[in-house]
């Protein structure tokens, strides 16, 4: 279901949900007195939060993380559409190309960190190169799809009226592939934040990985909540603002169907 | 067996001989044996059309009747010019057909339009295509006027999804007559319309046919469409697809739908549809 379509009743339905889950959370450490060290009471977190918010270092971080992420994102997405355009224009490019791409795919970014940090140093730099590599294949193997899922009677069409191969590139292909070609960017930068917190785990000086790290070594658990609420704060608006844009742009689409992050 | 039958046949019908071997020079369109061969996937070669002659007059309505796999498609398309012919002639104004032509329009089955575009748009494409963007002014009255023609007259700022089939399928016949073409081809273009809207939609097409006097070939299975649209009614027989009888409709115009009833309208479906029960060949 689409997050527009929702009644209010269905909103408030979900937000009364996350009430008494945090009500029943809070009783439960206070009644079982659960060490905070293991597990802080939500009021901790949102004390956590808004100290670390206050003093400005959550916030330095989150601006150092989202950067990441979207320097990342964009990057990516970049090559993905120059490289998914291309591999769609011929079978022969994408015979030599696909193997490739597809063995890049199957070896875990996460594993190859640590060799992007050692080429693109310890800084911002190895961030957003291993956002750009997960950031890459969803919107690569979107576009793809989507230049090829042209119906054959929009070809003849095309054929019929004396398209040139260019015409029917940017007045067929093009729009049809926009839809997909948006579920992928959608996809991609989601996965993207994924990406700048893998590489901050590795090694950083700032941004919301490194303060997970921090806090967690300083067994201040609470400010691990805090740091991940704002990172799920930041993916769901930037899930938001893609679904904002798929709207804005496929204004010809009746019905939006939602993304799936699983593939 | 079959084949020999179907040639002694339309040998002996006199109209349909003079038509098939008498094309008059001065018709817009003629086929001279025209005969498509497909390699299979099981690389056995199929025999689409077998040595289809025809000429089409300036002005003609004429339907390509048959049922399935008789070829009638294939045919539009080496008409259209999106199909390579295996051999034969096709000519259009007396110079060989070698791809698509400007002055050919040509609807689908279903409507393609293209959803992103608005009607008025979509109806410009092949002016973008053909003429240049630029060009796109020029023919924007004439677009209005066309929309005025199909019936859609204030739908310039709508998109596809917002129309009824029948009535993209009317965007689809004004975006055909864009280019002011001498010919238009339809592909069983009320196909996939309810009964009822089918009826009327060929009412429309009469009316956008005796106003723009453009020569048209359409496609269908339907007896009765044909005979109801028709000046001449190609009727095709399958394995292999073959022009075994052309049928002449002197049924006056303007043509109504109550003339369905008339004995005459019933004469002409029962003699096609006794041409096709000694053939064998009733989907």
């Amino acid at each position: 279901m689409n997050e527009a379509t929702r009644t209010p009743i269905e909103i408030a339905q979900s937000v009364l949900l996350l009430a008494g889950l945090l009500a029943a959370w809070e009783f439960a450490v206070v009644w079982l007195d659960i060490s905070p060290i293991l597990l802080p009471a939500p009021s901790a977190v949102a004390i956590s939060l808004v100290n670390g918010v206050k003093s400005g270092l959550l916030i330095k971080h989150l601006g150092v993380t989202f950067f990441e992420t979207m320097a990342g994102f964009v990057l990516g997405s970049v090559a993905g559409l120059v490289c998914g355009g291309l591999i769609a224009q011929s079978r022969a490019i994408e015979r030599l190309l696909y193997p490739y791409v597809i063995a890049f795919q199957t070896v875990p970014k996460v594993a190859i960190a640590p060799l992007i940090v050692i080429w693109f140093g310890y800084g911002v730099a190895s961030k957003v190169v291993i956002a750009a590599t997960i950031a890459f294949f969803p919107v690569l193997a979107n576009t793809i799809v989507g230049l090829r899922s042209v119906p054959a009677d929009q070809l003849e069409l095309m054929a019929a009226f004396m398209a040139t191969r260019r015409q029917t590139l940017w007045k067929v292909r093009v729009p049809q592939a926009l839809p997909f070609i948006l579920v992928g960017l959608d996809v991609g930068a989601v996965l993207a934040v994924i990406g700048a917190v893998v590489g901050e785990f590795v090694s950083a000086k700032e941004g919301l990985g490194f303060q997970i790290l921090q806090s967690g070594f300083s067994l201040d658990t609470a400010g691990v909540f805090a740091a991940l609420v704002l990172l799920a704060v930041m993916g769901i608006a930037i899930h938001l603002a893609m679904g904002f844009l798929r709207k804005k742009v496929l204004y010809w689409v009746d019905d939006i169907s939602p993304v799936n992050f699983s593939g | 067996m079959l084949v020999s039958d179907l040639a002694g046949k339309s040998a002996d019908d006199k109209s349909a001989g003079d038509k098939l071997i008498n094309s008059k020079p001065a018709d817009l369109v003629t086929a001279q044996n025209v005969r498509m061969v497909y390699t299979s996937r099981n690389a056995e070669l199929v025999t689409a059309l077998d040595d289809v002659s025809f000429g089409i007059a300036e002005g003609e309505f004429i339907a390509l009747l048959g049922p399935s796999g008789c070829g009638k498609t294939t045919l539009l398309k080496i008409l259209t010019g999106t199909l390579k012919r295996t051999s034969g002639e096709v000519t259009m104004r007396g110079q060989p057909l070698e791809g698509p032509r400007p002055d050919i329009g040509r609807v689908f089955q279903t409507p393609v339009l293209l959803a992103w575009r608005s009607v008025l748009d979509n109806i410009l494409l092949p002016i973008e295509l053909g003429e240049g963007r630029l060009q796109r002014r020029d023919y924007e009255a004439r677009a209005r006027d066309y929309l005025k023609m199909v019936g859609l007259e204030g739908f310039e700022t709508k998109y596809p999804h917002e129309l009824s089939g029948g009535m993209q399928q009317r965007v689809a016949i004004g975006r055909s007559l864009i280019r002011d073409p001498a010919m238009l081809l339809m592909d069983e273009p009320f196909g996939a319309l309810d009964a009822m809207t089918r009826d009327l939609m060929n009412v429309e097409l009469l009316r956008i046919w005796q106003a723009s006097r453009k020569t048209i070939v359409l496609v269908t299975h339907s007896i009765a469409e044909a005979v109801f649209l028709a000046d001449r009614v190609f009727v095709m027989t399958p394995r292999p697809g073959r022009l075994s009888e052309i049928i002449p409709i002197d049924l006056p115009r303007p043509r109504h739908l109550d003339m369905i009833n008339s004995p005459e309208f019933g004469h002409y479906v029962r003699r096609i549809g006794r041409h096709f029960a000694t053939h064998g060949a009733v989907a």
